[in-house]
């Protein structure tokens, strides 16, 4: 094949990243195994030092590598450098600078990129920081590093084999790409454009979700790193203490990316609700809820020595679980199940490698030093707080399992048809689907552990480490316990007046949301007396409290406002709440629904966004008085063509108390893309009916007056262009109980080929009306057809054709005309002529004569209405004569036709579902309180390392 | 050997109540089926097919906009009417493969949950040319 020398491409900064990725990767294999030996050979004090500095040099280079390979990346994605494929998949001309960062970020190896960026960031900090630990955990992380960099490696180790695929991969070398005919073409580069970011991610919460999430991703793997350290160096209590800053940390980053996550889908998408339990959602959960296992054995540990072994299990786990969530999102595997899951790209086994290998790893060690792990003699009491902290991450792991075995059904399923194959079997009748109704699924098990959880972080408190002095505090902790249970149950009633909790397990959750509430600000109140900086768990705890209360309140009470118990009552059952959840809006038509009065007011198209203003009237009861007003607007997100509608994104009005969620189910289909516009319309069954001017038809009970001819015909989606050739009509219709109502079709013939019919329609009268190309021919009369009589006339006369008064006005220099496009060096003149009707209706002409390149043309002015074709042929200089000639057609005996539907549906109606969630603030806000305690208890580990 | 402790206890009971409740969340699984399983069974079940799109799809928003059918057929070339009591989903017609959940009642198939596998816009192998050359 001939080699083709392409135009215009940037191969430089492609290979330049290509050679950082891979200087990147050697870095961080060296660094790792520097550091391991800086750590193994410890002993030796030169020669550890030796290879420490060979390890930081190694870190810092690699480090430097992949901030240049991430700038090189955003240097192609800024200069929209289509001939990479990332760019080209990612970039559009239209994508504004911010959306860069989502562009970035939105496939698998930006993502895998940002999470390596985090990697080294935390890697800094240990470097500076963890003094005797840095050997050992940044030997760790750096091995993590070398394994993550493989996936967006690209290099063939083997003819058949590739590690990983590089984001600097040219388009032309893809994939599926690499036959298509357009790259045999040398300058294709600037025939091509990219696909752009998806517009669900077009959206200020994928600019900040994602990085949030990866760092929390990135933070987990200290933990894990301190974890092998501290077993591998047999240093088997001390790493307890330095692990919980950053597990704390972890924990409240990691946790904060999950919220943003529900507050995206919550905001952005149309979901109706933050949480769906969909298996991405739950593959981030889950190393969460492990970590905060974790983090309550390794305070546990500290404080007692017990479950050292168990700390070590948990941040191991939780690592595991986070490149477990790895392999689900972006091995394909999850396929249809999720709508979040990156699509396949080969890297399945080196992600079945990436689990293994770091399972297998702290198995060992864990093997190797369990024996050696110090243990108290004494067995933890019942009545001391570390046995309970202990249950209570126990109870966490249990929770964290149940939702691992739902999320990992195809897993299973795929596991299934591996024994299949082995045993010669088609076993693909043993596969299981997920929960025909996954959200009451997973809720069944998990209130019951969220039960015990809030139980646990209410009792607990109460206890001391080691139960040390447990008969003489006794008393004080029943008192305690006994008190905020019986103040718990008032104050659940209370609240229940208003969550309205039916079930044994609402109930009991309620109950013990507000016990661990009441039982913490107790203990904050009481015992710490009001210490802040002592009160980091206080605020996790009662945050984790509200934010039940307010999944309860916003889960039990959301309600359909969307429902009109008119139209629907005698066709379904009244408790059916799933059957009513949309209500039809007719624009300007009020409509009451569930004590609003919601009317579709007006949609505006700006951009890419079509804004619907919906306006809500709050009704008394008795329907009379409107209490509040106020006005959501949902809108739709179009494609960069604006030829479809990709994103109906809601609205929601917030008060204090609950939201009310708005998003657009359907709307009529010119909405809704192009194409389906044009299939309904052909679906329609249009009749010919032919009209002369003026005449007035009834058809099928409608009479339709054709009114006139319009030669610059306006309609809100024709632009009309230099060299169109365009009519339109004035259609007037009405019947016997609608007054009259003008349409105005157009029919527009672009760069002389291309056909264009925009219809007019009459909802009312569920009528559309098209004009066709015939009428066309009738308006333009040909040449040919014309038998003109020419006048030799002076400024200010008037002649007589046809009994129209014909005067001319004067002269226009700089003459507009439909068909007349300027050029430099023309000379043109248009003549004014009035014209007035044997009717005594008056009109203007303007025909132009024009002298281009010495050679003389005439632009006729064509006057439908009337018939008349008048041109302007010359003028004679000595004379001051001109030469004008007039043409009649006899346009009043011609008919045109039209093409009536009278099927037509209405294109001005929406279908809205509008949600009522109570108390979802309390969600937000307990949630958050979660975080900030974790962030809290971060600072005064770091600050205050001497006390507890 | 070391004695056995009461956390030793409860990690076992809870192992036992995770079988336990695994084993009786296995129930809330449902089953991939065609046409003729989900006639006889009692349980919801998931249909996996496609939109037979010779056939009807009935969307009328101003009569009533939570009902939506149309037919879908199975692996096995059973074609059912589906009921959905929801709006009309976007880009449905596109849809290359349909998984339904729900059960028949009398002669439909009434879907609590519709799954759609697209063509992705954003997926596809194609490249687009640039309009103004």
């Amino acid at each position: 094949m001939q080699e083709i020398n392409y135009i215009g491409e940037h191969l430089a900064p492609g290979r330049l990243g290509q050679f950082f990725l891979v200087l990147a990767f050697c870095a961080a294999a060296l660094a790792a195994v520097a550091y391991y030996f800086a750590t193994f050979r410890k002993h030796l004090a030169e020669e550890a030092l030796t290879w420490k500095k060979i390890g930081r040099v190694a870190f810092i280079v690699k480090a430097i590598s992949i901030f240049s390979a991430i700038g090189i990346m955003f240097f192609m994605m800024i200069n929209k450098y289509y001939e990479y494929e990332y760019v080209w998949s990612h970039v559009a001309d239209y994508l504004p600078f911010r959306y860069l960062f989502p562009a970035f970020w939105e496939g698998q190896q930006g993502s895998f990129l940002l999470w390596i960026f985090w990697h080294t960031i935390l890697g800094f900090v240990l470097l500076r920081w963890a003094k005797s630990w840095e050997t050992s955990t940044l030997a760790v992380l750096s091995a993590v590093q070398v394994v993550l960099i493989s996936m967006i490696l690209g290099v063939y180790l083997l003819p058949e084999f590739r590690l990983g695929v590089t984001p600097f991969n040219l388009l032309r070398e893809s994939e599926g790409m690499s036959n298509l005919p357009i790259f045999s073409n040398a300058n294709y580069l600037s025939m091509i454009e990219g696909k752009g970011l998806n517009p669900l991610l077009q959206n200020y919460w994928m600019i900040i979700h994602p990085p949030t999430l990866f760092l929390g991703f990135a933070s987990v793997t200290i933990p894990f790193c301190f974890a092998i350290a501290g077993f591998w160096e047999k240093r088997y209590t001390e790493w307890l203490k330095p692990v919980l800053p950053w597990a704390l940390f972890s924990g409240a980053i990691l946790g904060t990316g999950i919220v943003m996550g529900g507050a995206w889908a919550y905001e952005a998408l149309s979901f109706g609700g933050y949480w769906a339990w969909d298996p991405v959602e739950n593959a981030s959960l889950v190393p969460w809820l492990i970590l905060i296992g974790g983090i309550h054995t390794n305070l546990v540990a500290r404080s007692t020595k017990h479950s050292i072994k168990g700390t070590f299990i948990f941040y191991a786990l939780s690592f595991i679980f986070i490149l477990y969530s790895t392999f689900l999102t972006r091995s394909g595997i999850l396929g249809d199940s999720s709508v979040h899951a990156f699509t396949e790209m080969g890297l399945e086994w080196q992600l079945v490698i990436l689990i293994a290998l770091f399972t297998v790893l702290p198995g060992i060690l864990y093997v190797l030093h369990h024996r050696s792990v110090p243990t108290p003699e004494k067995e933890e009491s019942m009545t001391s707080r570390e046995f309970w902290m202990f249950i209570g991450s126990l109870v966490l792991l249990f929770s964290a399992g149940l939702i691992t075995f739902t999320t990992s059904l195809p897993v299973l399923n795929k596991l299934m048809d591996v024994y299949g194959t082995i045993v010669g079997q088609d076993v693909s009748s043993w596969h299981k689907a997920s929960p025909a109704d996954p959200i009451s699924h997973y809720n069944k098990y998990q209130v019951w552990i969220a039960f015990f959880i809030g139980m646990l972080t209410g009792i607990t408190q109460f206890l001391i480490y080691r139960g040390s002095n447990w008969p003489a505090k006794k008393r004080t902790f029943y008192k305690n316990t006994l008190f905020n249970l019986a103040l718990s149950a008032v104050v659940s009633f209370m609240v229940n007046q208003w969550i309205k909790a039916d079930t044994y397990g609402y109930i009991l959750l309620l109950f013990s949301a507000v016990f661990a509430i009441v039982s913490n600000l107790q203990y904050l109140v009481t015992v710490l007396k009001f210490k802040w900086k002592a009160s980091a768990s206080i605020f996790s705890h009662v945050g984790f409290g509200l934010m039940v209360l307010g999944v309860l309140a916003s889960g039990i009470n959301k309600t359909y406002i969307s429902n009109n118990e008119f139209a629907m009552r005698g066709i379904f059952s009244e408790n059916d709440e799933r059957l009513q959840t949309n209500v039809y809006l007719i624009k300007g038509e009020p409509l009451y629904m569930g004590g609003f009065l919601a009317t579709y007011v007006s949609d505006t198209m700006i951009d890419h966004e079509r804004t619907y203003r919906i306006k809500f009237d709050r009704l008394n009861e008795e329907k009379q008085e409107v209490q509040e007003s106020f006005e959501l607007t949902p809108f739709l997100t179009y494609n960069a063509e604006k030829t479809e509608m990709v994103n109906p994104n809601p609205s929601t009005k917030r008060y204090l108390d609950r939201d009310i969620f708005s998003h657009i189910t359907a709307a009529p289909s010119r909405h809704i893309s192009l194409a389906a516009a044009r299939e309904e319309d052909d679906s329609l069954k249009y009749q010919t009916h032919n009209f002369r001017i003026g005449e007035t038809k009834e058809i099928g009970g409608i009479a339709f007056n054709f009114e006139r001819v319009i030669v610059s015909p306006v309609h809100k989606e024709y632009v009309a262009e230099d060299g169109d050739l365009a009519y339109g009509a004035e259609i007037v219709v009405w019947d016997s109980v609608t007054a009259p109502q003008s349409l105005f079709p157009v029919l527009a013939i672009k760069q002389q080929k291309y056909i264009y019919s925009y219809f007019d329609a009459s909802n009312k009268l569920g009528v559309r009306i098209r004009i066709t190309e015939e009428g066309l021919n009738k308006v333009y009369p040909d040449e040919q057809s014309l038998s003109y009589e020419t006048y030799r006339q002076k400024l200010g006369d008037s002649f007589y054709f046809d009994d129209h008064k014909i005067t001319i006005a004067g002269f226009d220099k700089d003459p507009v005309h439909p068909s007349y496009i300027a050029k430099e060096g023309d000379i043109a003149v248009a003549v004014r002529l009035e014209i007035t009707t044997p009717d005594g209706f008056q009109a203007l002409a303007k025909p132009i004569f024009l002298i281009r390149d010495n050679r003389t043309y005439m632009i006729r002015d064509y006057l439908p209405n009337l018939g008349l074709t008048l041109r302007f042929s010359s003028i004679d200089p000595n004379t001051e004569e001109l030469e004008l000639m007039v043409a009649k057609n006899n346009i009043s005996d011609m008919e045109f036709p039209v093409e009536i539907a009278l099927d037509a549906p209405r294109d001005d109606y929406i279908v809205l579902a509008a949600i009522e969630f109570p108390g979802i603030n309390l969600f937000w806000i307990g949630t958050t309180l979660m975080m900030l305690g974790m962030l809290m208890g971060m600072w005064r580990k770091i600050r205050l390392p001497k006390r507890i | 050997m070391r004695g056995i402790k009461k956390i030793h206890i409860i990690g076992l009971f809870m192992v036992v109540l995770a079988v336990v409740l695994l084993l009786s969340a296995s129930k809330d699984m449902s089953s991939y089926a065609t046409f003729a399983q989900a006639d006889t069974s009692s349980r919801p079940v998931k249909v996996v097919g496609v939109l037979a799109k010779d056939k009807e799809m009935y969307y009328e928003p101003a009569k009533d906009p939570n009902y939506f059918s149309f037919y879908v057929r199975d692996s096995d070339g059973i074609e059912r009417k589906v009921i959905l009591h929801d709006a009309k989903p976007q880009d449905f017609e596109m849809s290359e493969q349909i998984v339904v959940t729900g059960q028949m009642e009398q002669e439909h198939f009434v879907a609590s949950d519709l799954l759609m596998k697209c063509p992705s816009k954003y997926k596809d192998e194609e490249i687009s040319v640039r309009s103004d050359i």
